[in-house]
């Protein structure tokens, strides 16, 4: 009685704790217990020699390396999804991790990082390399069961060539503007995009302006129904129930959404009708899970999988590498993360109406000198980080190619060492010292210097990253007011509106392998430039870089990238953090997976559970 | 509460007793029953540690709570670091230490400002009553149906940065009806009192009433109420730290480092992370809850141990 309430308190905080951290877990229990249990109680061994390990048997199918439909396996992601099912609209790489199964692309790359068929079973470029003829398969449906065609691919470019689309929130114009017709198309004065011809029901053509190098790469965007979104503007689209609601977002890939409860768990479902035959597994499960419980979760068999993006926490590594019921596949990766800096913020009216114009921008002084930024750079540990947080699994850079990319030099850019006494030298130069004496540097004229420094909840090592930078910066005089972490899509959609008073934000950039070609990020005119950098010479080298004929040359475009690496490094729009080694791992029981540069999901609908 | 009619007993029976008995005030009555519970004394030994180390943290703490390290990145327990080193190389003694600091401060404080809106705001329901009380009552039911967690939770989202001071108000202005509740219920017992008529019929001021008759009798339930919500401070600080809604990295707090043990592998390789911190939280709020007990036998009038 004298310790009911304490006891009640106790009791209380930790059922707190429990469900807000295992949020979901209850709905998970009916769906997947299955391979969890056979997996412990038999122990027959499996004698196809691959990646089986002991507690893998075939009691009940009986025939050995065959592949046995059947079974779930669970997934976990770090941060929820954004609500954005529609690969038109999507922003982020936790939407990615649904949509990877749920739709495809007329091609696809392989292990050498060259491009297969998929939706096209075959495709022809005419000699002067400004059109590219592809062939699509027949007999694809999409979930709804309608049949997929040359249509579906049009709708699917013309929608980001639409006058509409960057108002609405598209970011992939990057895409499109290759294509022929393209300006008057997206200045209204047509209503036909010239650029993708629909030959017939299952050929299309692309047709491009000039001369282009990567039109593979420029075709390989994830193709996305016409029939839904019939009839509608294309405001009205991402609002729409075909591109926010489980079950009624249709793709062509092996899975479909059927089920979610936001941000804690997404249901994928096999698509029984898939082109390349039903999925073995009856399906994915991906569930929102702390980054810190994952490892005892897969050890525990209640997770068969954590992939993008960045999988497992560096520091789980050894732990979940000496697990025998765990298979893993460390990668480069070719995203990195990284602390920019607010070169400019938008006004309201240009963030309401959705447009990305750097004339009506609004220079954010705080940060324009480049020494300051340079020093910013120099007083930052980044080898400590990638040594100490991420247990030497990861690189430092200087220009956002990541060692895994072939545009990547080290001998093209400025490279800064950690050196706080380089960072004061810049700040002394640049006028930012300490006028009242309180060990904190004031801006030139005198006025109070405070950085806001804004980061997300999710991915623990960049948790862990920002105090130690506002004490690093601290440190050489910088006053960084750090502040409260939000949920990662709070946060990545206050640094695309950027009608506020960030200065300094984390955030990372998962990367498309197929072409370091930096525009969709770069170009400042690019949605997806959140620094709001707008630079002319950069702008110019990353056209250059892209334009016909020299741009066959791979060598030739290498160097125009390493002028543009070494431009980048010297203006620093950012701070390259690291780029942290991608650690994937997934349940030994799971066969046929296919590690490749580019991720795991490939080809998902031959995954199957070894009983 | 009838603590008032012992006063009344004291001093009507006449001479039989000792004068040094005699002169026993309530409030000395109640500190021998207090000084004779056993357990209270011992939570309060306790509490005196704990403040103590929060006071002197400075001196005590070997390391600076926020450095961090990025090669000595969860050692285990050395003659250097006494706990070891957290996931950023920060020393854990240090950090427990001004851990006491912080989370004795927010318990201390919290409550402190939740009696001070409870007591004025429940003493005005209280005393007034009618549309007074009506109006603060309706507050203290729309703040009621409220979620308190989620309330906090919804509040810290919105606010940008949360600093100790900030933290302190937004549990203040949230946790403030349970005891609003508690202090009218007292003062509704009080008015209709004889000597709180008396006083009235002789022209003494509302002010006058609330200060000398009403507080000094209501301050048993008070002084218990606010110890036992100290404690329960204490606890939500560490939860809300816990699951990442309390005061952000790097400042230590003990809910900070426990959020450590979420990792498999730090809950079983360096337990010198997370128990003692865990251990922390559990003495103090258990020692306060002694207190607040004992404290409650105490101000009781019919307890006579």
């Amino acid at each position: 009685m004298k310790f009911s309430k304490f006891w009640l308190m106790l009791i209380l905080s930790l059922s707190l704790v429990f469900v807000l951290a295992a949020c979901g877990d209850d709905e998970e229990a009916s769906g997947d217990t299955e391979e969890d249990d056979t997996a412990t109680e038999d122990d027959a061994t499996e004698d196809d020699g691959e990646d089986a390990t002991e507690e893998d048997d075939d009691a009940e199918e009986g025939d050995s390396g065959e592949a046995q439909q059947g079974g779930t396996i669970t997934a976990g992601m770090y941060s929820a999804p954004g609500h954005q099912f529609n690969p038109l609209f999507y922003s982020d790489a936790y939407e990615a991790n649904i949509l990877s199964f749920t739709h495809e692309s007329l091609v696809q790359l392989n292990e050498e990082l060259e491009y297969e068929p998929s939706l096209a079973h075959d495709w022809e470029i005419n000699d002067d390399f400004t059109t590219i003829t592809f062939h699509l398969n027949e007999g694809v449906k999409w979930h709804d069961g309608e049949d997929f065609t040359a249509d579906d691919v049009y709708f699917t470019y013309a929608t980001i060539a639409d006058p509409d689309y960057v108002a609405t929130g598209g970011v992939r114009t990057n895409y499109v503007v290759g294509l022929k017709g393209y300006e008057e198309y997206v200045n209204g004065e047509t209503d036909v995009f010239e650029g993708v011809e629909v030959i017939d029901d299952h050929t299309v053509a692309f047709h491009y302006e000039e001369e282009n190098i990567k039109m593979l790469f420029d075709t390989s965007f994830i193709i996305v129904p016409a029939h839904p979104f019939e009839g509608m503007e294309i405001s009205e689209i991402p609002d729409s129930s075909a591109s926010r609601d489980a079950g009624e977002v249709v793709g062509t890939g092996p899975y479909h959404l059927s089920d979610m409860i936001e941000g804690e768990q997404y249901v994928l479902t096999a698509f029984e009708d898939y082109w390349q035959g039903t999925p073995y597994l009856d399906g994915i499960t991906w569930r929102v899970i702390q980054q810190s419980v994952m490892p005892g979760l897969l050890e525990s068999g209640e997770l068969d999988m954590i992939a993008e993006p960045n999988g497992v926490p560096a520091s789980d590594f050894e732990r979940v590498d000496g697990l025998e019921n765990i298979t893993t596949f460390e990668t480069q990766d070719f995203g990195y993360q990284y602390m920019g800096f607010k070169f400019h913020h938008r006004t309201t009216e240009d963030v309401e109406s959705g447009t990305i114009n750097p004339d009506n921008w609004v220079e954010n002084e705080k940060l324009s000198d480049v020494r300051v930024r340079q020093a910013i750079v120099s007083a930052i540990n980044r080898q400590g980080i990638v040594d100490g947080l991420l247990y030497g699994l990861g690189s430092v850079m200087e220009a956002p190619f990541p060692e895994a990319s072939w545009a990547y030099d080290p001998d093209a850019v400025t490279e800064y060492p950690y050196d706080p006494d380089r960072a004061n030298e810049l700040l002394d130069e640049a006028g930012y010292v300490d006028v009242t004496g309180d060990g904190m540097r004031e801006d030139p004229d005198g006025n109070e210097w405070v950085l806001n420094l804004d980061y997300p909840t999710g991915n623990e090592v960049r948790e862990r990253t920002a105090p130690i930078i506002a004490d690093e910066l601290g440190e050489v005089g910088i006053n960084v007011n750090l502040r409260q972490p939000r949920e990662a899509g709070p946060h990545f959609d206050a640094i695309e509106q950027d009608n506020n008073d960030f200065d300094l934000y984390l955030a990372g950039w998962s990367l498309a392998v197929g072409d370091p070609d930096p525009a969709g990020i770069w170009q400042s005119t690019a949605a997806y430039n959140y620094t709001r950098w707008n630079d002319e010479t950069s702008d110019e080298l990353i056209r250059k870089a892209v334009t016909a004929p020299d741009a066959f040359e791979q060598d030739y475009r290498a160097e125009v990238y390493n002028d543009w690496a070494a431009h980048v490094s010297e203006e620093v729009p950012m701070v390259f953090l690291y780029s942290a080694d991608n650690i994937y791992a997934y349940n030994s029981a799971l066969q046929n997976v296919k590690e490749l540069p580019a991720g795991i999901y490939q080809d998902s609908h031959l995954w199957y559970l070894a009983q | 509460m009838e603590t008032q009619s012992n006063q009344q007993v004291g001093t009507a029976v006449p001479p039989a007793k000792t004068e040094a008995e005699k002169s026993l005030s309530p409030f000395q009555l109640a500190m021998r029953r207090f000084l004779r519970n056993k357990l209270a004394i011992a939570g309060l030994v306790v509490l005196a540690f704990f403040i103590i180390v929060a006071a002197f943290a400075d001196i005590i703490a070997p390391h600076s709570p926020t450095a961090h390290n990025y090669y000595n990145i969860e050692a285990k327990a050395s003659s250097e670091h006494w706990l070891g080193t957290d996931s950023s190389g920060r020393d854990n003694f240090s950090r427990l230490v001004y851990g006491a600091r912080v989370s004795l401060t927010i318990g201390f404080f919290a409550m402190l400002f939740t009696v001070v809106i409870g007591v004025i705001l429940g003493s005005l329901a209280g005393y007034y009553g009618r549309w007074v009380d009506g109006l603060i009552m309706r507050a203290t039911d729309l703040m009621m149906i409220l979620p308190f967690l989620l309330l906090i939770l919804t509040i810290i989202a919105i606010v940008q940065s949360v600093s100790i001071t900030l933290f302190i108000t937004i549990i203040a202005v949230t946790a403030w009806p349970n005891l609003t509740r508690i202090i009218r219920a007292t003062f509704l017992s009080l008015r209709e009192k004889e000597y709180v008529l008396g006083a009235r019929s002789i022209g003494a001021s509302d002010f006058r009433i609330i200060f000398k008759h009403f507080l000094p009798n209501a301050v048993g339930p008070i002084i218990v109420n606010a110890t036992l919500m100290m404690a329960t401070m204490i606890i939500l600080e560490s939860g809300l730290s816990f699951i990442g809604f309390g005061i952000p990295q790097p400042t230590p707090t003990w809910g900070n480092m426990i959020t450590e043990a979420n990792s498999l592998r730090i809950l079983e390789n360096n337990w010198e992370t997370w128990v003692p911190p865990g251990l922390a939280i559990l003495l103090t709020v258990l020692a306060i809850n002694f207190i607040g007990d004992g404290l409650r036998d105490a101000f009781d009038p019919k307890s006579n141990q």
